[in-house]
């Protein structure tokens, strides 16, 4: 059977989609907190996507593309919500939580650390961790200079750890 | 040029490893090429939306629970739906007379009157019959038996005409549910609340909530509602749900 252009690029898609599956869902999970909104924001996505028809022939950086929608989308969903700020501290942090045991207790520790930096670095860290991009990648989802996305993820990461040693956590 | 994607003397990574996931988050979600043009819903609500709105209720509200941990339930309850021979659901729903001869008697509108009804779901070999009978002044059923679309009111034909019938078996496996909720841009969704299962789907304009009793294994209801006027409207209502009653006239 031939394929249509359009028929070909939507196979592109769910392939994409399905082999970053894991990686989509977990930067969703850790930008939204909630694993079953993830779920329902990276369905959503692929249904829009796959509905694009002829405009998806278009783009030639999909994963890119993929992955700035999904961004896009969080922050659509969380601008929905009436309250997301997390109201927990790195004050309140002991070194027990920094050893999580189950899912639940590391789920919320990542949410604290997360919330404890400004949005543009903990974007980058997210999309670096979760989203197992690299840095060229990265720049190119955020339209910044490869340098501003390394130089924000390190900023990040030594806002947390200056933080947690200022508290004697680490 | 090649860019350069590590970073440079950044050794501490105590901060990196408390960010990365031990108990990673993951997801049943499946990511399928669409099969162009191929949709059974269509094709089923070509052929009587209330009918099929009632017959996907059921079918998806059991079929999406397969994707939950409750395993045991979902087995339960599809077992139930697919051995069965039939399937009587009571229903009440938001109705509108259409205002085709040809079509459907009613079309399920928001701004309809409540009507209660009954749908009997028949399996008889590779075939599903389908009959409503609806509770108005002139006791109307339709029935569809896999060629044709008949009518009656007050117990005498008043319309038939050739018609499919509706084919449920897309709906037969998860996989092709799954493929369906993703080709009619439906989301499945899934809670538990005590004894209960509820499965909830959101499309563009209707969504359809499903009960499960966990304990029994089986579907306990559905409703539909959409978005109308900028208020939320159950536009039908599946009251009971008998399996293996005995099939009626």
């Amino acid at each position: 059977m031939k394929l249509t252009t359009e028929n070909k690029q939507l196979t592109r898609l769910a392939e994409l989609m399905q082999s970053e599956r894991d990686h989509l869902f977990q930067y969703a999970c850790y930008r939204l907190g909630s694993a079953t909104e993830a779920d329902d924001v990276v369905q959503d996505l692929y249904l829009r996507l796959s509905k694009q028809g002829t405009r998806l022939t278009e783009i030639e950086d999909l994963k890119g593309y993929v992955y700035r929608s999904l961004t896009n989308s969080c922050t659509s969903a969380l601008r929905s919500r009436r309250q997301f700020a997390s109201t927990e501290t790195l004050d309140t942090l002991s070194s027990d939580d920094l050893a999580p045991k189950d899912f639940e207790q590391e789920f919320r520790l990542i949410q604290r650390l997360m919330a404890f930096l400004p949005d543009e670095q903990s974007e980058v860290i997210r999309l670096r961790i979760y989203g197992g991009l690299q840095f060229d990648e990265i720049a190119s989802i955020c339209n910044i200079p490869l340098t501003t996305a390394k130089s924000r993820f390190r900023y990040g990461i030594d806002k947390l750890r200056e933080a947690l040693e200022k508290r004697g956590l680490i | 040029m090649k860019s350069n994607n590590n970073l440079d003397n950044f050794s501490d990574n105590r901060i990196e490893n408390l960010l990365t996931p031990r108990f990673v988050p993951t997801t049943s979600l499946e990511f399928k090429v669409p099969a162009p043009r191929r949709r059974p819903l269509r094709q089923a609500v070509r052929i009587s939306s209330i009918a099929a709105v009632v017959a996907v209720a059921v079918v998806i509200g059991i079929s999406s629970v397969q994707t939950s941990a409750a395993y045991e339930v979902v087995e339960r309850a599809m077992t139930q739906l697919f051995e069965s021979d039939n399937c009587l659901v009571q229903f009440t729903a938001n109705v509108a007379e259409s205002k085709h001869t040809q079509d459907e008697l009613y079309n399920i509108d928001f701004e309809g009157t409540p009507m209660q009804g009954t749908v009997e779901i028949r399996k008889e070999d590779s075939k599903v019959k389908m009959a409503i009978k609806w509770q108005d002044k002139a006791r109307s059923m339709e029935l569809y038996d896999g060629e044709s679309y008949r009518r009656y009111q007050n117990g005498q034909l008043v319309l038939e005409r050739p018609d499919r019938g509706i084919d449920l078996t897309p709906f037969a496996t998860i996989d092709k549910l799954r493929e369906y909720a993703l080709l009619t841009g439906i989301l499945l969704k899934f809670r538990e609340e005590g004894d209960m299962i509820v499965v909830s789907t959101r499309g563009d304009k209707v969504g359809i909530a499903a009960r499960f009793s966990k304990s029994e294994g089986r579907l306990l209801g559905a409703e539909c509602s959409g978005l109308y006027d900028g208020q939320q409207v159950t536009v039908l209502t599946i009251n009971q749900i008998d399996f293996d009653v005995p099939p009626t006239e």
